[in-house]
């Protein structure tokens, strides 16, 4: 599934998508830039591909690109009509440079000069639109969204648009390749352990089994038995031979998860192994080759420890820490939030606790699912589709903001965790609710509001909704074109007295004496804090406990 | 009059003027007249192919504007100085024939009209690209 915008003066090209591809979310018709610069903007950066028409036949102010200075005359309205598309999709690359566009257009019809300036951008593509049939549409349509998607995801990870993870992708998929071990590094729950097993495994070539062991959880006494085996009789309750997890990993992958929490004695016998290829089983004295690609993964500084003598030096060089892989912090990957949660919401989607909640609530609103099964999709405020069968979970932009606005410590693991629990409590609560709206509208039973509440609830309950970390509160600064730096203040200034508002329990005289320094100017802090926009009944029910 | 023995007595300005408009007859008529015809594909029912034809013949054109039937959107664009050209002349015939087609009859009635609508497709890209090599060609 993906959201697709069409933008079109005329209705038949959607319809004809929608007939044709009811597996996406097909949104529009866009009539002219406005429109489409609307719908974009309530979509967020949902949308993965956008249909493009060329000839616009709308009203003469709804038209780009005609002179500024002066009345246009009536041949450079008429050739502004039949190039739209052009200038509309000159408009849209200045803000989404890499939004995939396929422009509808036929060879011949006298455009090939201003096409052959677009043909060479990476993400236009072309559709000969008198050639179009049902298999042609779908073929070039699922032709991107596989290529943009191979890119963005590979199964349970999401690595998402922006230019840094792309390249970490990247050298990952080198690092995969290669025989030198790799080093994950990057704060809890970022993905490292899923990135070991369904990426760089995937990507080894290597045909032997992945093998992971987390460092962290093992006993001190059991560490080196489980990983270079035992012989019998080399420890008390070793009654049999044993092959240990570089053994098992042989020609595989061995991720070595939390390595800080390897003790001195482990690293040398460690360092040893990777020195010399082989492993010596405890209590053996045998050397039995190994070819394992070792991929480690820590959430703490290794070189840190190091330098503190916490960890071998000759260990450390020997893990490749050149090629050291630093996975982002979710809340430094905000632009992602959207289309994580799409991401996260299909996956927890194909769970089938989940298929079965979905298909009860369908069942009892007396609605036929998809022809393909139930399907469960989440949409924006402003931007829900026509009825498709699928069961639509609508995230109103107060539910997003406060996903945007948590500072998600616990990263992936947790942000996927609450959309999991909004989407079945959601769900849950609407199908007790019986026959009627599922929450959003009256006539749109298929559509179901996960609501702020439900969402502040959890994240209240997970404890972490307003900690601050060492380096302060994190704020997200969102910048668009043309907004003056008076506007970027204030939303930055808006967001610290939110904060400051909870921490201090909704106490504008303790807001003063942080802010002022004097308990006394509680007035002119409030006076500042409605002239922000800010609402105390909004922020009331967020104070904890 | 014949297109190409017009071409000559034409100033620029009005050469590009029917460059356009033959560009906008192919665009507007010559690809939607065809739509859902060419959408559905061969292995359409009879119903699937008469409500493509319906949609294609009485709905061409579908927007704000409102709803034009093929011939709407032919009397809105034909060129009245290209009356005689061969091609202005298949579109007539064409467009005069499936207002006569009985779009609720039988099999062959329906195959009937969608020889004519593409006949109608067929004449306009034709026109378009004699436009194109009599008065200029791309200009971009």
């Amino acid at each position: 599934m993906a959201d697709i915008l069409v933008i079109d003066d005329q209705d038949r090209t959607i319809e004809l998508c929608r007939r044709a591809m009811p597996e996406h979310a097909w949104h529009g018709p866009a009539r002219d830039w406005d429109e489409a610069r609307a719908l974009l903007r309530a979509l967020r950066r949902r949308v993965e591909l956008v249909l493009l028409d060329i000839h616009f036949d709308i009203p003469d102010d709804r038209l780009l690109g005609l002179p500024d200075d002066r009345e246009p005359t009536e041949r450079e309205l008429r050739r502004a009509r039949r190039r739209q598309g052009f200038a509309i999709l000159e408009a849209l690359r200045r803000s989404r440079p890499d939004l995939p566009v396929v422009l509808m257009t036929s060879r011949g019809e006298g455009l090939e000069r201003a096409a052959d300036r677009h043909r060479a951008e990476e993400y236009t593509y072309f559709l000969d639109d008198e050639a179009l049939d049902a298999r042609a549409l779908r073929a070039q349509v699922g032709g991107i969204l596989e290529a943009r998607r191979g890119t963005e995801r590979d199964g349970p990870i999401y690595w998402g648009r922006s230019l840094a993870m792309r390249r970490i992708r990247r050298r990952l998929l080198t690092l995969a390749r290669g025989r030198l071990p790799v080093i994950l590094a990057g704060p809890t729950g970022t993905g490292k352990s899923l990135i070991a097993r369904h990426f760089l495994h995937a990507h080894s070539g290597r045909g032997g089994r992945f093998v992971a062991v987390d460092l962290s959880t093992l006993p001190r006494d059991l560490v080196a038995a489980h990983l270079f085996g035992s012989v019998r009789g080399a420890y008390t309750g070793a009654v049999a031979d044993r092959r240990g997890a570089f053994e098992e990993a042989d020609g595989g992958t061995l991720f070595l998860d939390e390595i800080g929490h390897l003790g001195e004695d482990l690293q040398r016998m460690l360092l040893t192994v990777l020195q010399e290829g082989a492993v010596v089983r405890l209590g053996d004295a045998r050397e039995r080759r190994v070819d394992v690609k070792l991929v480690v993964a820590t959430n703490e500084d290794l070189a840190e420890k190091v330098r503190r003598g916490e960890f071998r030096a000759d260990l450390y060089m020997r893990l490749n820490p050149a090629a050291t892989v630093r996975l982002p912090a979710l809340r430094e990957r905000r632009m992602d939030i959207e289309r994580l949660l799409d991401f996260c919401v299909e996956q927890a989607a194909a769970q089938p606790t989940v298929r079965e909640l979905a298909r009860e609530y369908l069942d009892r609103q007396g609605l036929a699912p998809s022809p393909g099964g139930v399907v469960v999709r989440a949409v924006a405020s402003g931007a829900v589709p026509p009825p498709s069968g699928a069961l639509l979970l609508l995230f109103p932009e107060r539910t997003m903001r406060l996903l945007r606005g948590h500072p998600w410590p616990g990263n992936l693991r947790e942000f996927a965790m609450t959309v999991e629990n909004a989407l079945t409590l959601s769900i849950a609560e609407a199908a007790d609710a019986g026959p009627g709206p599922g929450g959003a509208a009256a006539d749109r039973p298929d559509v179901v509001q996960v609501r702020p509440k439900l969402v502040r609830d959890l994240l209240l309950a997970t404890g972490t909704h307003a900690e601050e970390d060492a380096s302060g509160w994190a704020v997200e600064v969102r910048v668009r074109a043309h907004e003056g730096l008076n506007k970027v203040a204030q939303d930055v200034e808006r967001q610290y007295f939110t904060r400051l508002y909870l921490q201090e329990r909704g106490d504008f005289a303790a807001m003063a004496k942080v802010l002022l320094g004097d308990a006394g100017g509680a007035r002119k802090v409030q006076l500042r804090f409605n002239q922000l926009g800010l609402k105390v009944r909004d922020l009331k029910e967020r104070i904890p406990g | 009059m014949n297109l190409e023995a017009l071409a000559p007595r034409l100033s620029e300005e009005e050469a590009e003027d029917l460059l356009d408009l033959a560009a906008d007859i192919r665009h507007d008529l010559g690809k939607y007249v065809v739509f859902e015809a060419r959408f559905a594909g061969p292995d359409a029912t009879v119903e699937e192919r008469r409500a493509a034809l319906r949609a294609d013949l009485l709905a061409t054109r579908r927007g704000p504007r409102g709803v034009e039937p093929a011939w709407a959107v032919w009397a809105r664009l034909r060129p009245a100085e290209l009356a005689g050209d061969p091609d202005v002349e298949r579109i007539d015939a064409a467009l005069a024939a499936l207002r006569g087609v009985d779009l609720d009859g039988d099999a062959a009635e329906l195959e009937r009209a969608a020889a004519l609508a593409a006949e109608v497709a067929e004449a306009t890209r034709r026109l378009d690209a004699r436009a194109r090599r009599a008065l200029g060609g791309d200009r971009g």
